[in-house]
């Protein structure tokens, strides 16, 4: 595995936005506004990701392409940037079909990490701030 | 995807930066994919024994470094492939509208044209549970696989509770 020194957060945030996945770039993906562990996205509608021309509606894997992208992005923002990551599993619910034309925006949240611990373990600057917070 | 925690693609540059493809569909009035633009442009094509192909190209790229294909397009591929053979399993002539579904990333899709099947689970009055593999040189080692359901459209087009 490659691991690199870990990034502050604004780099790190920086380089998710410009170093993305192949896919991921060439279909016009922006990360808009990033956190700790959380992504918010917005993908511009293309009539390529049509999967009926009858109805319009988009293909169904232009959503999971997204997610999964949007998804790799909230857990690199949880993360220092220091690791690889990989999608082991996924669960798409199609909830209403994407109105044609319009964008598809995205929110996603990492909702745990055994890495985050580790990275707070390893930097006790941040444990001692949070204690001294709660203290006072 | 296990092998793309092996690459870091914040910090790792890929080998040789090529300029990156375009996302297009080439026209095909009378193909399979007559009116499915996206599954066009993955170049998806369906083979005579009822598999489906989608050749490896730079568009579909995930992990630029190995390189890996994207789980979504992993993904888009196993969709397809379950809408092709459910909708030529029941003869139905309406596209089956996806109401979920779960994929799992088995190997990482390496720089090889994969191939997909899919089979019907289950077929209730109106919905379909299916489930797909997706494989590359060797159908015992799947690269992916899938399982979710499809709610079937009446004849009319009248596909909303």
């Amino acid at each position: 595995m490659t691991r690199t020194s870990p990034l502050p957060f604004d780099e790190l945030a920086g380089a998710i936005a410009v170093r993305r996945s192949g896919y991921g770039s060439i279909s016009g993906l922006r990360l808009d506004r990033a956190a700790p562990g959380e992504a918010w996205t917005n993908l511009p509608y293309r009539a390529v990701f049509v999967g009926d021309a009858e109805t319009g509606v988009l293909h169904g894997g232009v959503v999971t392409a997204m997610l999964d992208e949007s998804c790799g992005m909230a857990v690199q923002l949880a993360l220092d940037g220091s690791r690889a990551i990989a999608t082991l599993d996924l669960r798409i619910d199609y909830q209403k079909p994407a109105t044609p034309g319009l964008d598809i925006r995205a929110h996603s949240i990492c909702a745990r990490s055994r890495s985050c611990a580790r990275q707070l373990i390893r930097r006790p600057r941040t444990i001692r701030s949070r204690q001294q917070r709660r203290a006072s | 995807m296990i092998g793309a925690n092996r690459t870091n693609m914040l910090t790792d540059r890929p080998a040789n930066g090529n300029i990156p493809p375009m996302l297009d569909a080439p026209e095909d009035a009378t193909g399979p994919f007559a009116s499915s633009p996206f599954a066009r442009c993955l170049g998806i094509r369906i083979q005579d024994d009822g598999t489906l192909v989608m050749p490896f190209s730079p568009k579909i790229i995930g992990n630029p470094i190995l390189p890996a294909i994207h789980g979504g397009m992993t993904g888009a591929f196993l969709e397809t492939t379950a809408i092709v053979g459910v909708t030529r399993d029941l003869g139905v002539v309406a596209r089956p509208k996806p109401v979920g579904l779960t994929i799992n990333y088995l190997r990482s899709g390496r720089a090889l044209d994969s191939y997909a099947s899919a089979s019907i689970v289950k077929q209730g009055r109106r919905i379909v549970a299916f489930e797909a593999k997706a494989w590359q040189d060797d159908p015992d080692k799947p690269i992916a696989s899938a399982f979710g359901h499809f709610m079937l459209r009446r004849a009319g087009g009248g596909d909303e509770e």
